[in-house]
């Protein structure tokens, strides 16, 4: 089962890897410069800083907009198309396709982080920025930001249609990265109903904000070994979930 | 090989209609060795009932038996079938080779065996030299082939294939006629649905027939041939004082012979004596139409 599982994720990676997705790094790569050098010369003070807000903001934006709009057809496509069944009627289970496409498909996306933040770090470098080791810690939860969307992408369109995934996880993922400071809203504090509702959401749904290092790393904020490596775990698990919800719906899905 | 046990499957297009039925109580038997035409009308249940075959889709009731020379579990049951969808489309980005290496792998074979099977296969089906392209530019048919090699590549005991002719041109079709024989001498069993009469009058000897997810006929082909050949024989001999060939149809067999012992006398060339039959393809349109 693992060594279908790797072949899977092998031929996946390869599979998106030719489709040429990955010249979108060498479009952000020459927007990062670009903006990062027309405003270094209109801001005063930390223009490190803000080329280094729109590196890893484009990072994350372009992984996780891969997450949508490919992993949205990582399966439906399979089954539209008929290859899933080349597959599943060799000595291949379900479940080692699902995670063989998963694994494909996120290690794409974890290249893909890795390669724009390179970029967004030499920017920010170039300028004087310092280093510091949370960029290591922020990338990874840039790329694990991605998987999460990518597995609650695939999850939603095992069971519903493509373009209500596509709408439903772009609506989760904006409302899962402000639930956090929804629930310090006077309006919403001042009504302990609405409080508890956004409480109960931010604990079952994809809590985003749970896993953004990014604010820490911009507007210096102290994070703890103990804080980030709980977002990562955070992260983790809640893929972990929908993984095993996935797995469950795919073992008992009819591939007509 | 395998059989189908009171296989039912129902589909609802949406919540509010009306459930249809596919397959009712659907069973036949494939045995072991046997070239085995699938044949059925447009919506007959033909590919619904390959699904249930290879698991795709679970039926309502029923159930399918493969035989224990296949294995015990669905992994070693599953190692020995190769099966190629209708129309198979493939991963436009791989090449014909990486494809064919993929599925190999998959299929367990080492890289050995997996690179001697890619020779044999697309040698065999003419597609050797478009494997180093992407498979975006295969036409139709390209695919059909790459499709084909793809389910040969591991030895497969059973071979299930859906309307495997769909796309070829005659070239082709004939190509996969005799690689289906070559199989089958081989000891393979071969399984594929068609919608295409005369195809499987060619080449099969027995022959599952369904109509509207009901079981028409199952077993051997020549047994449905002459269920429904008539009694009549159709007698050609030359005949010198008009200097051509003449056809004469005479109704029974005892009839016929004392016929021709006649005409024998009279010292008449004898050019054929054929029983006259129905073919496949009138068999299925009068047993629809009665």
């Amino acid at each position: 089962m693992i060594r279908d599982t790797f072949t899977i994720a092998k031929f996946t990676l390869i599979q998106i890897n030719k489709s040429k997705i990955l010249v979108n790094v060498i479009f952000l790569s020459v927007a990062i410069a670009l903006v990062s050098y027309v405003l270094s010369e209109f801001t005063h003070g930390v223009p490190s800083k803000i080329s280094l807000d729109i590196g890893f903001g484009l990072a994350s934006l372009s992984s996780v907009g891969i997450a949508i709009f490919l992993g949205v057809q990582l399966l439906s496509q399979e089954m539209d198309s008929r290859t899933i069944y080349m597959i599943i009627s060799r000595p291949v289970s379900r479940v080692s396709f699902y995670l063989g496409k998963m694994l494909g498909m996120s290690t794409f996306l974890l290249l893909n982080t890795i390669l724009v933040s390179i970029v967004a770090l030499s920017v920010y470098l170039k300028l004087n920025g310092p280093w510091t080791d949370l960029f290591i810690v922020t990338i990874l939860s840039i790329a694990l930001e991605a998987i999460l969307t990518l597995f609650v992408v695939v999850s939603l369109a095992l069971i519903v249609n493509n373009v209500i995934s596509v709408v439903t996880t772009i609506a989760l993922y904006v409302v899962g990265h402000g639930i956090e400071d929804a629930k310090n809203i006077t309006y919403v504090v001042s009504r302990p109903w609405l409080e508890n509702l956004l409480r109960i959401y931010s604990k079952v749904m994809p809590n985003f904000s749970q896993i953004n290092l990014k604010r820490y790393l911009l507007y210096s904020l102290d994070l703890y070994p103990s804080s980030w490596g709980w977002s990562l775990l955070y992260g983790v698990f809640y893929i972990m979930f929908l993984a095993t919800v996935s797995i469950l719906v795919l073992r008992s899905k009819n591939l007509d | 090989m395998f059989e189908f046990k009171e296989i039912k499957k129902t589909f609802k297009v949406d919540f509010w209609d009306p459930t249809f039925t596919v397959l009712d109580s659907l069973s036949f038997k494939v045995e072991e060795g046997t070239m085995c035409g699938f044949l059925g009308v447009n919506g007959a249940g033909k590919t619904t009932s390959l699904k249930i075959l290879l698991g795709f889709i679970k039926p309502d009731s029923g159930i399918v038996e493969f035989s224990g020379k296949l294995g015990s579990t669905n992994r070693q049951i599953f190692s020995k079938i190769g099966f190629m969808p209708e129309r198979p489309y493939f991963y436009p980005d791989l090449t014909g080779r990486e494809f064919l290496k993929y599925m190999g792998s998959l299929s367990k074979l080492s890289p050995k065996a997996c690179q001697d099977n890619i020779t044999k296969w697309t040698k065999e089906l003419s597609i050797d030299y478009a494997l180093n392209r992407k498979i975006k530019t295969y036409s139709k048919g390209m695919l059909q082939r790459l499709g084909f090699a793809v389910t040969l590549l591991h030895d497969p005991q059973l071979i299930i294939l859906d309307e495997p002719m769909s796309g070829l041109d005659p070239v082709g079709r004939k190509e996969f006629k005799d690689i289906f024989k070559k199989l089958n001498q081989q000891g393979k069993t071969v399984f594929f649905s068609s919608h295409i009469v005369n195809d499987i009058e060619e080449i099969c000897d027995h022959a599952v027939v369904i109509d509207k997810g009901n079981l028409f006929f199952s077993g051997k082909l020549n047994d449905l041939l002459e269920k429904n050949a008539t009694d009549q024989y159709e007698v050609c001999y030359f005949d010198k004082a008009i200097d051509k060939n003449v056809t004469n149809l005479v109704t029974g067999y005892d009839q016929s012979v004392q016929f021709i012992e006649s005409f024998l006398k009279n010292e008449k060339r004898l050019t054929s004596f054929v029983r006259k039959t129905l073919s496949l393809e009138e068999i299925i349109y009068k047993v629809r139409n009665d």
